[in-house]
């Protein structure tokens, strides 16, 4: 800024007009500028911008992206940001930006994550994200604003990081290098610290295998623990490596997780009985100490004198093995059959899988929209609205052509029909959109298996404006992977703005959408449902007994077996029914062909339903009947029945709570039958 | 101001209230913008708009031909076509009429405003079928409102104004008078999109409602901007009328 103006001050012509102010001079092109004016003006500046600098030196920042800098695209992966403040107390957004799309395809958008973050003079605080990251090709973008300024901001940039194979990672940070060479080769093994584990249960989402220890699970934040409980419940797989010191497995926290009882240590010199499992014994030349432990409701899988080396428990639908060996220390660490040892652990992972009857999301979506809760006002009301109206004001005009005494008085019997009529126009056609500014819609989809509590579940929840408006909501007091969803038909290329901010109180979703547009949100997760169904089969009857908790009936329920469809009626809420059915009568239902499914379809229509539920059927029922055929009609050891309940799978909270909306949820069942 | 003279059918008022043509003009106005809105009346349902982010522009179609109509109109009223009984036969012949014999503040502008108003009362029940289906918000449907009655009455003032120029039966006033609604209407959209009355109506329509400060932006300069050409309209009026009434004294002393 010095030399521009002295610059000036050289080539300019001679003409100043204000020559007598002080800043006239250094400006003045007839005389160099004064330099204890630009010492000034310089010294302003400083101080104008100090307070922004100030901010910026004062705040740090730092960051960790997914696991030891790792990550797999279309992936969630956590990023820990831990924010150090050394000036005053300050609040505002850690941010983290997220940009997806191609410039080629134009469909670059961004989605932000935010967080309130707090932060008191001289502290320190870790902050934790789960980001879903689907490009590399653009940076990460890590910024804390405070309103509109950005007050410290850091990119990443993605393309070093990302990774195409699932991860397995262990969280000790006690564990040496070589030890990741010896994990299975089919996963991407990672070494990271265990305060850069995820906040969040899909956090974990490429990770198929957790290694840690329970000192590591002692010492985790509490959110953490709860999002690695909460994985393994939904089909995580963890293993806990013990150690001598078996301090952390009494931990309270520790222990309801992985209730053990340790009975001890016993001295080995080597372990025959890994020789059954890996292919390989564990010798040693010195003895060497194991931890002999009791992991209450587990599975022994291997046993030596009387110790339980490796133990397996089921924590909802995913499996903790406890393994009584220490990773760090000697002979274990350096065995020669660690690699065939942890394939052995790997091919133990969970093989729960849920998936229900794959439905297209842009049939869903459709059918979603058309069912959305605002309509145009019907045509022929309308036209008699017009017609009435059009034939009133001729009327009145006659008169008033034909009486001139009186149309003064017929004058105001026709204004009182316009305001008779702008009200009823008012009223009837315009007030009802009017209050339908911002509408939803939900629908979820459940796949329920066997006996299992726990069942995959997909929720899509539409938005539809038909004004400009803001919208804020969420899905109870936990965090779900919330994903935006783009309906193919209306050709937008990338999603309105939206946000993901995480809070004390749970998660919330905010974005704005212009008038007469949509957005569509998808999560998926492993739910606990309050539904369960057993079906037997004896010589003479097909018996079905389906317990349902919830406080909804279900409604329209539609059994597949052996090749045929047989209609069960609705299951009224809280109540078990049991149903009979004669197989003589089974025998007399025709085979299923493509050519019923429509035939179904009018059945169910008939049976009466609310109008997203009937639109919802026409839309899928094709589709889903056929898709349950082709995958069942080869196992006739299992049943499949599906059914509708009026509720969304999760509870979805607006900020406005007068938003119009419903909810529909296809439960799925995959029953094995039992033979009497 | 006396009641006789909006109701005197006579040629002596520019626009008597209660004269057969005065009395069908709206009605017609009414019917057609009826006819056009049930034309046009959406094929689509309402979700495949919001399925393909568009929205219908029923709101503009039924705004904009009711403001055409009606700035016609009111252009014709202002000017005093609308009360000649035989319009191309009376060519030399014009009469004084009571809006400039009389003082403009409590006579025509009075009658303009009234009239403006019954205008856009007679559409009313049809403008809110426009806005049920556009799905505007209330205030945006006053605007628009606001919007046509506005540029209505500019009309009927510039109408007047062509009136005082030119007189009733002449063919340079006809044309004059013709010339400003077309440039106000369709020529500001060149020049200046803020004050054309059919491109602000088409944004309401369209625009991304709630959030658009350009509308609202738009919206305030058109108000502004059409709001001091009626005061100009007016003032310019009033002076030309004021002159006329004091001519006539002179002239009948």
């Amino acid at each position: 800024m010095t030399i521009t103006i002295i610059q000036r001050g050289k080539k300019s012509s001679a003409f100043s007009p204000i020559s007598s102010f002080p800043l006239s001079k250094a400006l003045n092109p007839m005389r160099p500028p004064d330099g204890k004016l630009v010492v000034f003006i310089l010294s302003f500046l400083a101080l104008a911008t100090a307070p922004a600098l100030s901010y910026s030196s004062m705040l740090s920042m730092e960051h960790s992206l997914g696991f030891n800098g790792h990550f797999q695209l279309h992936r969630w992966t956590p990023v820990t940001v831990v924010m150090e403040n050394r000036g005053r107390a300050t609040t505002g957004n850690l941010e983290v930006l997220v940009t997806s799309g191609s410039e080629f395809l134009q469909d670059v958008h961004q989605k932000t994550y935010t967080l309130n973050a707090e932060l008191p003079h001289n502290s320190r605080k870790v902050f934790a994200f789960t980001i879903l990251i689907n490009s590399f090709s653009h940076e990460l973008i890590v910024r804390f604003r405070q309103n509109e300024r950005i007050l410290i901001s850091d990119s990443i940039n993605l393309r070093p990081h990302y990774n195409e194979k699932s991860f397995v990672v262990v969280a000790d940070r006690k564990i040496s290098p070589d030890f990741l060479y010896l994990l299975p080769e089919t996963l991407y093994p990672v070494s990271m610290s265990p305060r850069h584990l995820p906040e969040d249960w899909y956090g974990f989402d490429s990770v198929q295998l957790l290694i840690t220890t329970p000192g590591t699970l002692a010492n985790l934040r509490e959110k953490q623990f709860q999002a690695l409980t909460q994985w393994v419940s939904q089909g995580g797989f963890v293993v806990v490596s013990s150690a001598t010191n078996y301090g952390s497995l009494m931990e309270p926290r520790t222990r309801r997780f992985l209730p053990a009882e340790v009975l001890g240590h016993k001295q080995f010199v080597e372990l025959e009985s890994l020789e059954r499992f890996c292919n390989q014994k564990l010798s040693a030349a010195a003895p060497f100490l194991v931890l002999n432990a009791r992991v209450a409701d587990a599975d022994v899988l291997l046993e030596e004198n009387g110790v339980a080396i490796i133990a397996e428990k089921k924590y909802g639908l995913g499996k903790i093995i406890f393994q009584s060996l220490n990773l760090n220390s000697p002979p274990f660490n350096r065995w020669s059959g660690m690699r065939g040892f942890w394939e052995k652990i790997l091919s133990r992972q969970p093989s729960w899988k849920s998936e229900g009857i794959a439905i297209d999301n842009q049939n869903i979506l459709g059918a979603m929209m058309s069912k959305m809760p605002a309509h145009f006002p019907n045509f022929k009301f309308i036209l008699l609205f017009l017609a009435a109206y059009l034939f009133l004001m001729r009327f009145f005009k006659k008169r008033i052509e034909k009486y001139p005494a009186q149309r003064l008085r017929f004058s105001l019997y026709a204004l009182g029909v316009i305001i008779l009529f702008s009200m009823i126009g008012f009223y009837v056609f315009f007030y009802p959109n009017h209050r339908k500014t911002l509408t939803y819609s939900s629908f979820s989809q459940l796949a329920v298996t066997g006996a299992n509590r726990f069942s995959s579940g997909k929720s899509i929840i539409g938005i539809y404006a038909l004004r400009g408006a803001g919208y804020d909501f969420n899905l109870g007091s936990q965090s779900f992977p919330v994903t935006h969803l783009l309906y193919e038909k209306s050709g937008r290329k990338k999603p309105f703005p939206y946000m993901v901010h995480e809070g004390p109180a749970g998660q919330r979703i905010t974005g704005k959408l212009d008038r007469w547009t949509h957005s569509f949100y998808m999560t998926a997760a492993n739910v606990e449902h309050p539904y369960a169904v057993q079906a037997n089969l004896d010589k003479l009857h097909l018996s079905i007994i389906i317990e349902n908790k919830s406080p909804h009936h279900i409604k329209d329920c539609l059994v597949y077996f052996k090749e045929r469809f047989l209609f069960l009626g609705e299951i009224p809420a809280q109540s078990v029914a049991e149903k009979n059915i004669k197989l003589s009568e089974l025998k007399r239902i025709e085979f299923f062909s493509h050519l019923q499914a429509d035939s179904i379809l009018n059945q169910m229509i008939a049976n009466g339903s609310s109008s997203l539920l009937r639109t919802m059927q026409k839309s899928i029922m094709s589709n889903l009947l056929l898709g349950i055929h082709t995958k069942y009609q080869s196992k006739p050891e299992s049943m499949y029945m599906v059914g509708w309940v009026q509720t969304g799978l999760l509870s979805i909270n607006f900020k406005k709570s007068a938003l119009q909306g419903e909810d529909l949820t296809l439960i799925g069942w995959e029953i094995p039958v039992g033979t009497t | 101001m006396k009641y006789y003279f909006l109701t005197d059918e006579s040629e002596r008022s520019l626009a008597p209230f209660f004269s057969k043509i005065m009395v069908a003009a709206p009605f017609f106005c009414v019917l057609t913008v009826s006819g056009f809105i049930l034309l046009l009346w959406p094929r689509q349902s309402l979700y495949s708009y919001i399925g393909s982010n568009s929205a219908p522009i029923l709101f503009f179609l039924g705004f904009g031909a009711t403001h055409l109509l009606l700035a016609y109109v009111s252009l014709c009223c202002g000017r005093g076509e609308l009360s000649l009984k035989n319009y191309y036969s009376r060519y030399g012949s014009d009469v004084s009429t009571y809006e400039k014999e009389f003082d403009f503040m409590r006579y025509g502008l009075v009658a303009a405003l009234i009239h403006t108003l019954i205008l856009i009362l007679v559409c009313l029940p049809v403008l809110i079928l426009c806005a049920a289906v556009s799905c505007m918000s209330l205030i945006g449907f006053i605007k628009a409102l606001f919007i046509v009655y506005t540029a209505s009455l500019f009309c009927r003032l510039a109408g007047f104004l062509c009136y005082l120029f030119w007189g009733r039966l002449s063919a340079l006033g006809y044309v004059a008078a013709r010339l400003v609604m077309i440039a106000f209407v369709f020529g500001t959209y060149a020049f200046a999109r803020n004050i054309n009355p059919l491109h602000i109506l088409y944004t309401m329509n369209t625009g991304p409602g709630g959030m658009g400060a350009y509308l609202d932006h738009a919206y305030g300069i058109y108000m502004v901007s059409v709001g001091l050409a009626i005061i100009f309209l007016v003032g310019t009026n009033h002076i030309l009328v004021g002159r006329s009434i004091d001519q006539e004294k002179r002239c009948e002393r």
